[in-house]
């Protein structure tokens, strides 16, 4: 068996990365972030600063297929940019344009999300979780229409066609890939075994799983396995299997790891904190130099918890509760996605573990024997 | 004999502007009096109304009308964290009992928006979903005590979320038949999503992507163990608006780039907007709802039709009646009016 792809985000914004890094070494594909969509004909455009340091990190490792990826969250434009022809075309045409230019293996697309707020078609529910209080929040600025579900494919299928002419001109291979969201109701709102016979695969983000809003007692973020504790069902392995369940091979699959922990403060003080209500700040970002450096110093105040149903580590000081991803969660993740065969692991993001430990591990663990 | 009630939520505020001996009180079976609120984590329950001596006269006025003194509502919080010791849960019930003999009341209406749910802010925890029905228990069972003593009946009722999402947060079953009442919020079912839609509909309409509509609501606690004839339908005084949407067709299920789901008065709509020739009115026969539309701003709203449509739903589901939310929003009086002719034809 093909041994697992290791693939990292980048986002240009983010200064914390160099061009002589070593361990970049370590990634089979990179996914620079984002471009977006500017207008809502479907004209992609980036604003990076930092692409010169990609390509020399490109030409010192050419094992290495980079992507650029469109969107990211909240990115607006999408619903109406899809939804002609017209705008399918000039996604495709302006995309590939950018492609070229800074010589990317393919294209990845993270539309978060096609018909996001499309609820349901019944009532029955699986168990207690706030999916639908979620579903039908509106983001500022981010707009969807019931047929997005089709028109992504079309967009798609659009960008493929336009990708397999290039490939016979430049007698090369490009990727198509996109990011899909941890919930449910991304497969109802998209045709997601359509989708899998189109791309090249499909990054799984299974991180910000207790982010929302709508979720006021603590719980884990990007947790594994499910946990009897937690209130919701949502785990990796939970979306994995729905995304192969409807029709996506194993192969095409890949798992996402958060190189960042989420924070919560004004947390009910009793027990080890997790299933706490919130009476502070939710989700606040921890990335994991500082969780490493800062918040697992001994003197930090804060104690370290691991739930080993959900093979998920947290930290809680009586007020803060932090769920994070560390070593011990990513061996989990490694080993789940060998003994699966799915198609690998991808992280957000590179530059959030300036101790290099993450990495180290993910990358350990797909090649031990 | 089958009498459906015709319950009104009154705000003590309301009672500034409302006369005492106002006719439409006429067509009232019962009022839940609001709003009480818990004020502290340990479950203390007060009021702080303004205007208690014009409900003593409201109350003699109008005799027959049953009053529950109505604790909670939209943002009201501490239920999560008074139902959770049995301590809390008996002193909600003992000071709520307490406000509902000092103004005479007839029952107890909890309005718990909603237990699991962190909408409006309030605290909440998966625990929720077990104390909630205890809670309901222990107010029962003083209730109960309180019946032998005084030798009459005193009503328990709830607010009851519409949706799936409300079974999952509550055992319905066991609620069902700890209540009188469970009077469905059946409005507002779609009014923060950037897509314009029916926020009241009775039934689905096959071209709306949402699923929720009241007749599924009233069907699916049916199916979760509600009798029928304790389920109160909710009907709305208010519309809701969309504005800056794509000017396309009848702006029905159109993306809107203003304001979402704005709150409007029926009034207003009636007065201002139906009036308005600029405004194209609407009917979707197959959710039953009405809507406006003018190329820019669209509004779901409640109209005499729709009402009608529910009642006779509500009479061939045999439920126990119907409820709205605030007499003042229609200051035309059609919607009760008509809301009274149907129900007693």
């Amino acid at each position: 068996m093909q041994k697992p792809i290791i693939l990292g985000y980048i986002s240009d914004g983010n200064p914390g990365w160099s061009a002589e890094d070593e361990n970049f070494a370590k990634l089979t594909h990179i996914n620079y972030a984002f471009a977006t969509l500017a207008d809502r004909n479907g004209t992609v455009v980036e604003r990076w600063s930092n692409i010169n340091k990609l390509m020399k990190i490109k030409e010192k490792y050419p094992h290495i297929k980079t992507l650029f990826s469109i969107g990211g969250a909240r990115a607006g434009n999408f619903t109406q940019s899809a939804e002609t022809e017209e705008g399918r075309k000039r996604i495709s045409k302006t995309a590939i344009e950018i492609m070229k230019k800074y010589k990317f293996d393919g294209i990845d697309l993270d539309w978060e999300f096609p018909c996001l707020s499309y609820k349901k078609p019944n009532l029955e529910g699986v168990d207690l979780d706030w999916e639908e209080a979620e579903q039908s929040r509106s983001y500022p600025g981010v707009y969807f229409h019931p047929d997005d579900k089709y028109n992504l494919t079309l967009l798609l299928e659009q960008i493929r066609t336009d990708l397999n002419e290039l490939e016979k001109k430049d007698n090369c291979e490009y990727l198509l890939t996109i990011a899909t969201g941890p919930n449910d109701f991304y497969i109802d709102n998209c045709e997601i075994k359509k989708l899998g016979q189109i791309l090249d695969f499909i990054n799984v983000m299974t991180y910000d799983m207790c982010s929302s809003q709508m979720d006021y007692v603590t719980g884990h973020h990007t947790n594994i396995y499910n946990s009897s504790r937690t209130p919701h069902k949502k785990s990796g392995a939970y979306f994995m299997e729905l995304f192969m369940k409807h029709g996506v091979p194993a192969n095409k699959l890949v798992l996402g790891a958060a190189f960042y922990g989420l924070g919560s403060n004004g947390v009910e003080n009793r027990g080890d904190g997790l299933t706490n209500r919130v009476y502070g700040v939710r989700t606040q970002y921890y990335n994991y130099t500082r969780i490493k450096t800062e918040i697992l110093k001994e003197d930090s105040g804060f104690k370290a918890y691991w739930d080993d149903e959900a093979k998920a580590p947290y930290v809680f000081n009586g007020d803060t509760f932090i769920t994070y991803e560390n070593p011990e969660s990513l061996k989990h993740k490694v080993e789940y996605v060998k003994e699966k065969g799915f198609l690998g692991v991808f992280f957000w993001e590179y530059p959030l573990d300036q101790t290099g430990e993450l990495l180290d591990t993910i990358y350990n663990e797909v090649n031990k024997k | 004999m089958y009498n459906p009630i015709i319950l009104g939520y009154l705000e003590d505020e309301a009672l500034t502007e409302i006369n005492v001996s106002d006719e439409r009180f006429n067509m009232l079976t019962h009022i839940n009096y609001g709003y009480g609120e818990i004020a502290d984590k340990d479950g203390n329950v007060v009021v702080n109304w303004k205007n208690t001596d014009k409900l003593a006269q409201l109350k003699s006025n109008f005799n027959n009308i049953k009053f529950s003194l109505s604790i909670g509502g939209w943002g009201a919080g501490n239920f999560s964290e008074s139902a959770e010791t049995e301590e809390g849960r008996k002193i909600f019930s003992k000071t709520a009992i307490e406000i509902m003999k000092k103004y005479k009341f007839d029952g107890i209406d909890v309005r718990w928006e909603f237990p699991c749910v962190p909408n409006g802010n309030i605290g909440c925890h998966p625990s929720d979903k077990y104390n909630f029905t205890l809670l309901l228990e222990t107010i029962r069972n003083d209730l109960d005590e309180l019946e032998k003593q005084d030798n009459r009946k005193y009503l328990l009722s709830i607010a009851a979320g519409a949706g799936e999402f409300y079974a999952r947060c509550t055992e319905l079953d066991k609620v069902g038949k700890i209540v009188d009442y469970v009077n469905i919020l059946t409005y507002d079912l779609y009014a923060t999503s950037p897509l314009t839609g029916h926020h009241c509909s009775l039934y689905k309409s096959s071209k709306a992507p949402f699923s929720v509509s009241g007749a599924n609501c009233v069907e699916f606690f049916i199916k979760k163990g509600v009798s029928a004839n304790k389920i109160v339908y909710g009907v709305a005084f208010h519309g809701r608006m969309w504005s800056g949407v794509e000017q396309r067709g009848d702006g029905l299920n159109r993306r809107a780039y203003g304001k979402i789901g704005e709150f409007v008065d029926y009034t207003n709509i009636k007065n201002d907007l139906v009036m308005n020739c600029e405004y194209k009115q609407y009917w979707d026969d197959e959710a039953k709802a009405a809507y406006l539309f003018n190329g820019y701003s669209f509004i779901s709203y409640e109209d005499c039709k729709s009402i009608k449509n529910k009642i006779s739903f509500i009479k061939d589901k045999k439920l126990a009646g119907l409820f709205f939310g605030n007499l003042l929003r229609d200051r035309t009086n059609e919607l009760l009016n008509t809301i009274y002719k149907e129900i007693k034809e």
